[in-house]
């Protein structure tokens, strides 16, 4: 039975995927034939977030707890809800829509490495046994799927003016998207002081100190520091124009490693997954 | 004069000082995090961006004209003082109590003690209760029950509950219950002199963390160390279990020279200079214990600054920008 709902979790996970994957080529599409596909992407999209959502619920009601612990589960989550989140973005804001083959590029990653990570059936650790994780983890994916979104549509500012790259190209404004990959960076600015607020609350009663200088809370204090810098540079001096993008998409980077990377070298008590 | 402080005043707000100000916190955040550099580190740049802030708001007409932008800087700057503050006066420790112990401040175990702290503990505060600790099949640990007796106003008792990530709240100081907890072993001692027997608890190491290793030394009022283990029925791993004192059978060994003694509860043995008994099996439970007066005020500076900066970001990002394209 156990077996059985593995493999299906598998296909599932596959079939998510490959919406995303299909989302991607389809955008890249009609970015070349200058036709708008939207609604189909948008369906696709939909159908990938149902899918994963879905299969958050099981591995939910499967487990006994929600997807915290593991890798598989830490992924997974963030497959859905970073889908979710550039999905609202993709469907409420048309301008930013040439960013979906950068960004779909990431979920497809993901996909493809929750397929290669084992599913594992693990306890929920008594520290996790708290309201404000909640907060620190829902706050935590709603920045990072901000980050997510500035770094796709800063991808495009940069694209779109590499010499002999033409895909791009629209009728939507340099400044637009400029504003909008702004807008992005600045809710996840705000999200992330949330995650670290709401995370420094639980640690204080989870392991009695509200900071501790752990890799996962130094690099993401690290990642909030860099974002502080970036906004003051854009708030106080006319940048040149490749600085904003190649600035946003560090600090997604930044994330992304510290969400995904420091599990694997941290072996601290808060080390994000086990 | 004047002119010189105004210009040091500008000088110090400058904007390239916030950035290499930002940029020496990332690197002293990265020279704290391997463990081996002091939190002054992460102090001088803290102190440096402070002073930067309060020349930028003191020579900046424009920065003071802005509420928002305003608000969200101050708050930064009273989350730097209360940080301090908090530093100043932080206590960290740890303690260790057996059932039926009373919670005197003589036996913490101080970790840290800032220059500034109060101390505000006082002793009979509360005796600790029963401890249990839920297991899952695999002994991996679930939940942690530890009962407390409050001393009240007018010698009543309150019995309290504290479990895993919820702190027991006294004059300010929080009793966290750590993750180490394990069995005691009361005993009896009564010496040759003929006065009535004394009572004490020998703490056994950590269980199940250190289940083969259940040994402790004791040093009896007569000055001879025994060296003392415990020899415990071990639990069955295949089903769900409950770590507490009551119902487990153990008995209490003393190394005599070669040979072992092994005391079943309620028996005697002769030793050098009196005579002990082994009263019966207890669990002890650790306790970490932290006082931190800021606490609650961090939290609602923090929360001020980020509404503040929300406000901030919806004038910048969001009026401002369509105000712009509409022009």
């Amino acid at each position: 039975m156990e077996m059985a709902a593995l493999k299906l979790d598998t296909a599932l996970s596959g079939i998510g995927t490959g919406c995303y994957l299909c989302a991607c080529l389809i955008s890249l599409w009609s970015l070349q034939r200058r036709r708008d596909l939207s609604s189909p992407i948008l369906m696709l999209l939909f159908l990938g977030v149902l899918l994963f959502g879905g299969l958050v619920t099981e591995s939910w009601l499967r487990v006994g707890h929600g997807p915290f612990v593991t890798l598989y589960e830490l992924i997974l989550s963030n497959l859905f809800s970073l889908g979710f989140i550039y999905l609202l973005a993709f469907w409420r804001v048309p301008a930013l829509r040439s960013s979906a083959p950068v960004v779909l590029v990431v979920l497809i990653t993901l996909g493809a490495w929750l397929l290669a990570v084992p599913n594992r059936v693990t306890t929920l650790p008594t520290s996790f046994f708290n309201p404000w994780l909640w907060v620190h983890v829902g706050v935590g994916k709603v920045f990072l799927g901000s980050c997510l979104v500035s770094a796709g549509v800063a991808s495009v500012l940069l694209l779109r003016h590499l010499p002999g790259v033409s895909l791009w190209e629209s009728d939507v404004e340099d400044s637009l998207l400029e504003l909008l990959a702004w807008r992005a960076l600045a809710v996840a600015f705000l999200f992330h002081s949330m995650m670290l607020i709401a995370g420094s609350v639980w640690a204080q009663d989870a392991w009695g100190r509200f900071w501790n200088w752990d890799p996962l809370e130094t690099w993401s204090f690290l990642t909030w520091l860099a974002m502080a810098i970036l906004l003051h540079m854009r708030a106080s001096w006319r940048l040149p124009k490749w600085v904003g993008p190649c600035g946003i998409i560090g600090i997604f980077v930044l994330a992304f490693l510290t969400f995904f990377g420091l599990p694997f070298i941290s072996t601290a008590a808060h080390k994000g997954v086990v | 004069m004047r002119a010189l402080i105004e210009k040091t005043i500008k000088t110090a707000a400058s904007l390239k000082l916030s950035l290499l100000g930002m940029f020496l916190l990332g690197v002293g955040a990265l020279l704290i995090q391997t463990g081996e550099h002091p939190v002054a580190w992460v102090i001088a740049p803290l102190l440096l961006l402070s002073v930067n802030l309060v020349c930028a708001i003191v020579s900046d007409r424009r920065f003071r004209a802005q509420g928002a932008l305003l608000g969200f800087h101050l708050c930064l700057l009273v989350l730097v003082g209360l940080l301090g503050v908090g530093h100043l006066t932080r206590l960290t420790g740890t303690v260790e109590l057996s059932e039926g112990q009373h919670f005197n401040p003589e036996m913490l175990d101080i970790k840290r003690e800032g220059p500034w702290h109060p101390w505000r503990l006082g002793g009979g505060l509360f005796e600790q209760g029963l401890v249990e600790v839920d297991y899952s099949p695999e002994s991996s640990r679930l939940q942690t029950r530890t009962q407390v007796w409050l001393e009240e106003r007018g010698g009543e008792r309150k019995l309290v509950e504290v479990k895993q990530g919820t702190p027991l709240l006294l004059q300010g100081y929080r009793f966290y219950p750590s993750r180490h907890q394990g069995f005691s072993v009361l005993l009896a001692w009564d010496g040759a002199e003929g006065d009535a027997p004394t009572l004490g608890t020998v703490h056994f190491p950590s269980y199940p963390r250190q289940e083969n290793n259940q040994q402790n030394t004791w040093q009896t009022p007569a000055g001879e160390t025994l060296d003392l283990g415990l020899e415990l029925k071990r639990i069955p791993e295949d089903k769900p279990w409950v770590l507490r004192s009551e119902g487990m059978e153990a008995q209490l060994s003393i190394a005599m020279g070669e040979e072992r003694k092994l005391l079943k509860s309620g028996e005697w043995l002769e030793v050098k200079g009196g005579s002990l008994r082994y009263e019966e099996l207890r669990m002890w439970m650790g306790y970490q214990v932290y006082y931190d007066p800021t606490l609650p005020y961090l939290f609602v500076a923090s929360l001020a600054f980020v509404g503040l900066m929300a406000w901030r970001f919806r004038q910048t990002f969001w009026l401002r920008s369509l105000a712009e394209e509409g022009a």
